[in-house]
């Protein structure tokens, strides 16, 4: 354990100072000063958009938002976390629609909104390109805005800060699920696992397992075969 | 200057008291049939200061098909005017003129209808 | 020539036949149109408010994406054919060329992208039509439209407000003298610059049937064939208000491209009926 003290800064949760070592994420650094997660907590990993957090730094008027298990804190930052995003996603039925932008514009009539003004692709943690993605579905071109969405993880920040009300996230999901029933070629072996699971292949271990009591299955699950 | 005219000069950046009545707006205008007032009209009140202009349903059938401001003797540009007492009431903290998710035939529709809707009944 | 393209979404999303047939009638003419890369969608109506500059960033951050192509292709014309993204675009790039704060403050604003210099020179595909020559034109028309009676409606678009007119606002001729070149006749109708009611069809399309009934009726009692049609949304609602009349009062809405690509002889995406029809009208049975 290293005896040096690390070097110390300042930052402001909730408006309330506390001193936070500069090597932790904003999520370590709520931790640190005590508090424990109820909300705003998911996989620590950058992927499921639950930490979303806007910041300011002090003396600087700029909004910013990051994850905040991925972001290191800053010395004189102020920040507030938005554990959700207020949106219902609407009713649609993939059967009933064709790969096409037009769809996607009629179920979100608001994108028709969108005034090119860019705080989407300025809130975005993922560094997603996100207002040409929108502009992209006006274009008609749904492949595009589908690649350029593919990191999304519906964090719901863009949608904050959309003056149109955009909720984009929804918006690219209906596109991506579009897109991957109509246009995506099926993954062979997937296809190929799928028909021997409903041809009863697996019905015998599945129904096995299912039997077996808690510790048979922790027996089992310590030997497994682990690929080195 | 009363306040709705400062608010209309505001936002159209047109001075409404160059009108002076002459009715050409109106006798171009292809859609008074469905007005409450004619566009000349309305001017008339938006110079009095009459705010029960912004209650008449003029400014909301205009199409901003620009027949009037070619015609304007004094070079109004009364569409501008027109879309200035729309964003009076816009602009309003929880006015809302349209619901974009409840159209009628939006399966029809196409994109250049819904937008060109939202650019103008939307802030 | 060699110009630099904005399509629009209407043409993409919602009108393919009326970019097609462009297509097809840029390469009989030699005309090359290079698309300006990430265009935004322009709007369809500009804001008249004085104070509203977001509203027209998209037009602008187009504007900025055709500069820097312009630059390597050598060219600053940016051509349209939908006239309502020829409106705005027209009108923005006047604004930014007499307003010297409001270019200020979006190029302050847009600090993701180089600065726009108001240098670009915004035309209709009309405009590039009169550049030729209608001259030109008829000598390479392979098919005239002979017989074909064409009422030639503007829409508000490209005549008004003033400073984007493409002809005389009260009384255009433009489109005339397109018809002539293809060989067919042009009605001169009293309600070709009327309009056809806009965005009303979103939310008040009663609007749009009364408007577009005058129009259509006006149109048919010369006996027209055809009304030519510059605009998607003047199409959408000229058909729109065709629905609501009789099959004998109804008059078939076209695109100025599509007819104009029928005459050079190449792909009009007509739909079939409607081009059998004029083939009929002009003495060719052909079995398309």
């Amino acid at each position: 354990m290293s005896e040096e003290k690390k070097p110390m800064v300042t930052i402001y949760i909730m408006g309330k100072a506390y001193k936070i070592p500069n090597t932790l994420t904003i999520m370590k650094a709520i931790e640190y000063a005590g508090y424990r997660f109820i909300r705003s907590c998911g996989c620590r990993g950058g992927f499921c958009g639950a930490c979303t957090t806007f910041y300011r730094v002090k003396n600087d008027y700029k909004l910013h938002v990051d994850l905040a298990c991925q972001k290191r804190v800053e010395d004189g930052m102020y920040i507030v976390q938005l554990p959700f995003i207020p949106a219902e996603k609407p009713k649609w039925d993939l059967d009933k629609m064709r790969p096409a932008t037009d769809e996607v514009i009629r179920v979100f009539p608001e994108i028709t909104r969108c005034l090119s003004c860019n705080v989407c692709t300025q809130a975005c943690p993922q560094d997603i390109e996100v207002m040409r993605a929108i502009q992209a579905l006006r274009r008609g071109d749904l492949e595009n805005a589908v690649n350029l969405t593919f990191d999304c993880i519906s964090c719901g920040a863009c949608s904050m800060r959309c003056p149109a009300e955009i909720t984009h996230y929804q918006v690219f999901q209906l596109a991506r699920r579009l897109y991957g029933k109509y246009e995506t070629i099926p993954a062979k072996h997937l296809m190929e696992r799928v028909k021997e699971i409903e041809e009863g292949k697996f019905d015998d271990e599945m129904s096995k397992l299912m039997d077996m009591d808690v510790e048979e299955l922790k027996e089992l699950y310590k030997k497994r075969e682990i690929e080195k | 200057m009363n306040e709705l005219v400062e608010r209309v000069t505001e936002i159209s950046g047109q001075n409404v008291y160059s009108c002076y009545q002459c009715g050409n707006c109106s006798a171009g205008c292809m859609f008074t049939d469905e007005m409450d007032m004619l566009p000349h009209q309305v001017i008339a009140l938006v110079q009095g200061g009459d705010k029960s202009v912004l209650e008449l349903n003029t400014s909301w059938i205009c199409a901003s098909c620009f027949v009037c401001s070619i015609r304007c003797p004094r070079g109004l540009d009364v569409a501008a005017i027109m879309e200035a007492l729309r964003e009076i009431k816009i602009r309003e903290k929880g006015f809302r003129k349209v619901d974009l998710r409840k159209i009628k035939d939006v399966e029809k529709l196409p994109q250049i209808a819904i937008t060109a809707a939202a650019q103008k009944f939307t802030w | 020539m060699r110009v630099l393209y904005y399509p629009g979404c209407s043409l993409r999303n919602s009108y393919p036949e009326f970019e097609k047939s462009t297509y097809e009638v840029c390469e009989k003419l030699n005309i090359e149109l290079v698309e300006i890369p990430d265009w935004n969608c322009c709007g369809v109506v500009p804001s008249l408010a004085a104070d509203n500059v977001m509203r027209h960033i998209g037009a602008i951050r187009s504007f900025i994406n055709a500069q820097q192509k312009g630059k390597e292709i050598g060219t600053n014309v940016v051509v349209t054919v939908c006239s309502m993204c020829y409106n705005v675009l027209k009108r923005v790039n006047l604004i930014l060329k007499e307003e010297a704060d409001t270019l200020k403050n979006v190029n302050d604003f847009i600090d993701d992208q180089p600065d726009y210099v108001p240098t670009l020179k915004i035309v209709h595909f009309f405009d590039l039509l009169r550049e030729i020559g209608f001259d030109k034109i008829k000598e390479k028309v392979s098919t005239p439209l002979e017989k074909l009676k064409v009422a030639t409606y503007y829409g508000c678009a490209l005549l008004r407000p003033e400073g984007v007119q493409i002809d005389d606002p009260e009384n255009p001729k433009v489109f005339q003298d397109l018809v002539i070149s293809v060989g067919a006749e042009p009605v001169n109708f009293p309600f070709k610059i009327e309009c056809c009611g806009n965005y009303h069809i979103t939310f008040e399309p009663e609007i749009v049937e009364m408007r577009t009934r005058k129009i259509i009726g006006s149109a048919r009692s010369e006996n027209t064939d055809l009304i030519l049609s510059p605009c998607p949304l003047c199409t959408y609602n000229l058909n729109h208000g065709n629905e609501t009349l009789k099959e004998d009062e109804r008059v078939p809405v076209v695109f100025f491209t599509q007819l104009l690509a029928l005459a050079l002889g190449v792909k009009s995406y007509l739909p079939a009926e409607i081009e059998n029809q004029i083939l009929k009208k002009i003495g060719e049975e052909k079995n398309v």
